[in-house]
């Protein structure tokens, strides 16, 4: 593959990362806020899966083929897996928190609970 | 060499996702989307033969993460929204 | 607002030269060669009979990691439920979703039953093929949603006790902990795996694997069940009450 191809997995989850980012910065609804933290987490399993790639290789299950076959990185993925099941709990304790700061402030636009706030 | 396009297109297709997710305001439509983003992860993680990350990414990328957004918008609602949001929903 | 997005343009410029700088060290897309990733590839079917190497790595190899992230997701549980207790009631009754026609919950129930059965097959043959506590505790956790969603909220909280949740989380994450220090009392390292490895290929086979899925699986399950249960406690009209 060509200089560029080889390098495009970084390149977009840098993107998402910077995408998500920005969305938080630019953030008007707190709901809005933790959708994008979601997004930009999930940048970390674009690139880590990619690191974790060999082109021509096949799953790491080595179930009714051959235990000598080129698989792909299996660490990578175990560190993929866990991740993507606790970002869930992570973000209903997010909108929790958001929820609870509704509550306390009648608002959700992070600048203007700031303005209560003093 | 399919499988090296297939990767392009949906690197693609997820960047283009995105983008369009975070810069979507209008809460209902971003949830949709962040539910057709969980689908796009799913298809690029079954590319790059990761069949344990699908399996986990498949339930909670595009039912369990709109399905707690969902949950947090109606409770929110319930609680007495902004005047805003009130003229939204039916009295 | 406009301190804020200088400031981001300022540290985004810095972060991504700096992500850029490192990925020129990274290998070329494709081109992976690490030596713990190809050693626990080749070792695994002869050291722990396992042919999953994925669910392996999760709870043998890097089992402390896997206990720290259970703690994690058991610890925002537990906020969620705090967060939610302080608060005041909600405002307006809710009604639960639309009633569904007969033949919509039908067929959602006749569904939730292959859901569950498939989400236990996949918590028990995590060793074997793709799948693991992991990923079967989250469709279990969508089967239970499911009964939400066929329309009946009174059918969801009738299966779904809070004590009985709350009971079952710990034994789920507990479990873990118990497992790991029961090791150590043996006298082997912390999560070893000392079960008998059997044979390859049988459900039962590689060791601690089943057992730790089956916990990881309760654990994950029933904490995603505890939130949608939180976030609908209040829902009908005071509910269950405080205590």
């Amino acid at each position: 593959m060509s200089g560029f191809l080889s390098s495009l997995p970084y390149l977009v989850s840098a993107w998402i990362f910077f995408a998500g980012l920005f969305g938080i910065v630019r953030s008007r609804n707190l709901l809005h806020m933790a959708v994008c933290v979601v997004i930009m987490q999930s940048s970390t399993y674009i690139l880590l899966l990619s690191i974790g790639f060999r082109s021509g290789a096949t799953a790491p299950i080595f179930y009714g083929i051959s235990p000598t076959t080129l698989a792909v990185d299996p660490v990578v993925q175990a560190l993929v897996l866990t991740d993507v099941v606790v970002e869930t709990v992570v973000l209903a304790l997010l909108l929790a928190i958001a929820v609870q700061i509704h509550d306390c402030t009648g608002e959700l636009d992070p600048n203007r609970i700031a303005k209560i706030k003093g | 060499m399919l499988v090296t396009i297939l990767i392009v297109v949906m690197l693609l297709v997820t960047a283009v996702v995105a983008t369009l997710v975070v810069a979507t305001t209008e809460p209902f439509q971003q949830i949709m989307g962040l539910s057709l983003y969980g689908f796009c992860l799913t298809l690029f993680f079954f590319l790059l033969r990761a069949p344990d990350v699908v399996l986990a990414q498949l339930g909670v990328g595009t039912v369990a993460l709109p399905l707690i957004v969902l949950l947090a918008m109606s409770k929110l609602r319930r609680r007495g929204g902004p005047e805003k949001e009130e003229k939204g929903a039916q009295p | 607002m406009r301190i804020r997005t200088a400031a981001y343009i300022f540290f985004g410029l810095f972060v991504a030269g700096a992500y850029a700088w490192a990925v020129l060290f990274l290998p070329a897309f494709g081109n992976y060669h690490a030596a713990y990733g190809e050693m626990l590839n080749r070792i695994t079917l002869y050291e722990r009979h396992a042919t999953n190497v994925v669910t392996t790595a999760v709870f043998d190899y890097r089992g402390f990691d896997t206990l720290n992230e259970e703690f994690m997701l058991f610890i925002a549980v537990v906020g969620v439920l705090v967060l939610f207790r302080a608060g005041p009631a909600d405002q307006r009754k809710h009604s639960g979703p639309e009633q569904q026609s007969d033949a919509v919950r039908t067929f959602v129930l006749g569904l939730v039953s292959l859901l569950a059965l498939f989400s236990l097959y996949i918590i028990l043959t995590g060793q074997l093929t793709p799948g693991g506590g992991f990923q079967g505790g989250v469709m279990l956790a969508t089967a239970f949603a499911l009964i939400y969603l066929s329309g009946s909220l009174e059918a969801f909280l009738r299966v779904t006790p809070k004590k009985g949740l709350e009971v079952a989380e710990a034994i789920g994450v507990g479990g873990l902990v118990l497992y790991g220090i029961a090791v150590v009392a043996m006298g082997y390292p912390f999560f070893q795996n000392v079960i008998p490895l059997g044979t390859t290929g049988h459900l039962l086979s590689a060791g601690s694997l089943p057992l730790l899925n089956v916990f990881t699986g309760i654990a994950v399950a029933m904490g995603m069940v505890l939130l949608m249960h939180a976030y609908l406690r209040e829902v009908l009209e005071g509910g269950e009450g405080d205590e």
